[in-house]
């Protein structure tokens, strides 16, 4: 669904590059995309729905080039973004068909029934909601066009918990035929340790991982114990370590066989200990 | 595609009178033609008028509408050359809306005897190379919070010199309020001939050289 090859994008005002970026992501998945703050996230999410133009690269939408076939790959992607889009003197549904006629399979009535289920009066100007109405506004015109891949930029935070379960099930719901498929851009990994199923890491610009889910986790193992017991460990899995107050805290590369001292206590890591043990290892 | 621009502006109206409102500009463009129409016009403000308000509608649509397209617009499943037609379509939509207007002030005088034919041919080549020259217009972009001017060369020159060529012909054409240029004195005729051939000259080398660019450079958004 998502093939992303060799994509770099630099910007020379901000002194920011986005370098190498290869992943891809099949239909019939939720992707998370992970990172810091200035990681590139919002850049690489610009580059998928086609707002910025790769310097080096390609990127491929179910197969059709977002520069080359812009058409067609636009016309495939619903989106949801963090900020301020659409006219916030239009009402919701004036919005919706102002900007829906360039999409083939728009459906207002479709959009209606969003704005319903989403309890949204989509006669009420853009400007009178809330940043989480905004929000669900913009979820309930993406769906409204019947895209095969939704991008979304950080919505979940400003939604409340009721709408956060109704949410995750649209998602759930959106995937299940396994034509479609979602990439998610968060901070909550807490999120993505329940719907995601491939995790994309970025740090300081370049691609860290980009990997299912499961095999992530099984790859890495969290050991907890005395400082000293730090010796024992294959200091060419240690990803990152820190030690404090006699004790030591590290994240391993783990392979099924691999043993550990009985003394140290080993746990599966989240998907937020691993990103975190990454970018404190490069700091 | 005039349907589509058609719609959009008509949906997007309370925006860009707002985008206009928040640009303190205009305001100085107001208080100078009517300070101006105050000071030398005197009894002739209804020529004055004519041509005047068709003059500052046209500053203002550039601004409305002009050299922008906001970023929902680069979501929609449109490519390049699509965007660029509309850019097109859309200036040439100004050109036509501030050019009815110009007619509606103007045809009536004419009808009712006021001012001669070769008068209004004249104003309408005044008013020509004003809303030609004010609708090639390069809004600044907000990317990532910073404005953005993409126009290459010396546009902020030329675009000073023909509004001041414009503001000026305005000035002196709607001072004539006379039925007939064969009325007019030698003099001021020489001198409405220099401006209008200057502001002529000034308006095609500003179409010439940045036209296609304000067209380009809203074909993308980065």
């Amino acid at each position: 669904m998502i093939k992303v090859e060799n994509v770099t994008k630099f910007f020379e005002e901000y002194g920011f590059t986005l370098r190498n970026i290869s992943f891809s992501i099949p239909k019939g998945y939720i992707c998370g995309l992970i990172g810091e703050n200035g990681a590139g996230k919002t850049t690489l999410i610009n580059m998928l729905i086609g707002l910025y133009r790769p310097n080096k690269g390609e990127i491929y939408i179910n197969g059709s080039d977002v520069v080359l076939d812009e058409i067609k790959a636009k016309d495939q992607i619903g989106y949801v973004l963090s900020e301020e889009l659409f006219d916030p003197y239009l009402t919701l549904i004036g919005n919706a068909n102002t900007y829906g006629k360039y999409y083939s399979n728009y459906d207002s009535k479709v959009f209606m029934e969003y704005c319903d289920r989403f309890e949204l009066n989509y006669n009420s100007k853009l400007k009178t909601l809330s940043k989480g109405q905004k929000l669900k506004f913009q979820f309930a015109f993406a769906l409204s066009h019947n895209p095969l891949l939704l991008v979304l930029d950080e919505p979940t935070a400003n939604f409340e918990p009721k709408f956060r379960k109704e949410f995750f099930k649209i998602l759930t719901d959106f995937i299940s035929d396994g034509e479609h498929s979602v990439i998610l851009a968060t901070h909550l990994t807490s999120d993505l340790e329940v719907i995601g199923d491939y995790i994309t890491f970025l740090h300081k610009g370049k691609l860290v991982f980009s990997r299912d889910k499961e095999t992530l986790i099984s790859s890495y193992r969290l050991l907890q114990g005395e400082a000293y017991k730090a010796n024992t460990l294959n200091k060419e899995k240690i990803v990152h370590m820190e030690k404090k107050d006699g004790l030591m805290r590290a994240l391993v590369k783990h392979r099924s066989f691999d043993e550990y001292d009985k003394e140290i206590v080993v746990s599966i890591p989240t998907i937020e200990d691993i990103m975190y043990h990454y970018i404190k290892e490069d700091k | 595609m005039y349907r589509n621009v058609i719609n959009d502006y008509r949906s997007h109206f309370k925006s860009a009178v707002k985008r206009v409102w928040d640009s303190a500009g205009w305001i100085l463009v107001f208080l100078c033609y009517f300070t101006l129409e105050i000071i030398i016009a005197e009894e002739r403000e209804w020529s004055f008028f004519l041509i005047a308000f068709p003059s500052i509608m046209a500053y203002m649509i550039a601004r409305m509408y002009g050299g922008f397209f906001n970023k929902t617009f680069y979501l929609c499943p449109m490519d390049a050359s699509e965007r660029r037609n509309y850019a097109i379509h859309s200036y040439r939509l100004r050109i036509i809306i501030t050019s009815i207007i110009f007619l509606l002030f103007n045809l009536p005088p004419v009808i009712l005897g006021m001012y001669s034919i070769p008068v209004l041919l004249c104003r309408m080549l005044v008013f020509g190379c004003v809303t030609v020259s004010a609708n090639i217009y390069c809004q600044s972009k907000k990317v990532d919070n910073k404005e953005v001017y993409s126009f290459i060369g010396n546009y902020m020159t030329v675009n000073i010199w023909s509004n001041i060529y414009n503001f000026i012909a305005v000035i002196f054409m709607g001072c004539i309020d006379s039925y007939d240029i064969k009325q007019i004195d030698k003099g001021s005729m020489v001198m409405i001939a220099v401006l209008v051939i200057s502001q002529l000259i000034v308006t095609i080398y500003k179409v010439r050289r940045f036209y296609w660019q304000s067209i380009v450079v809203m074909e993308f958004y980065k």
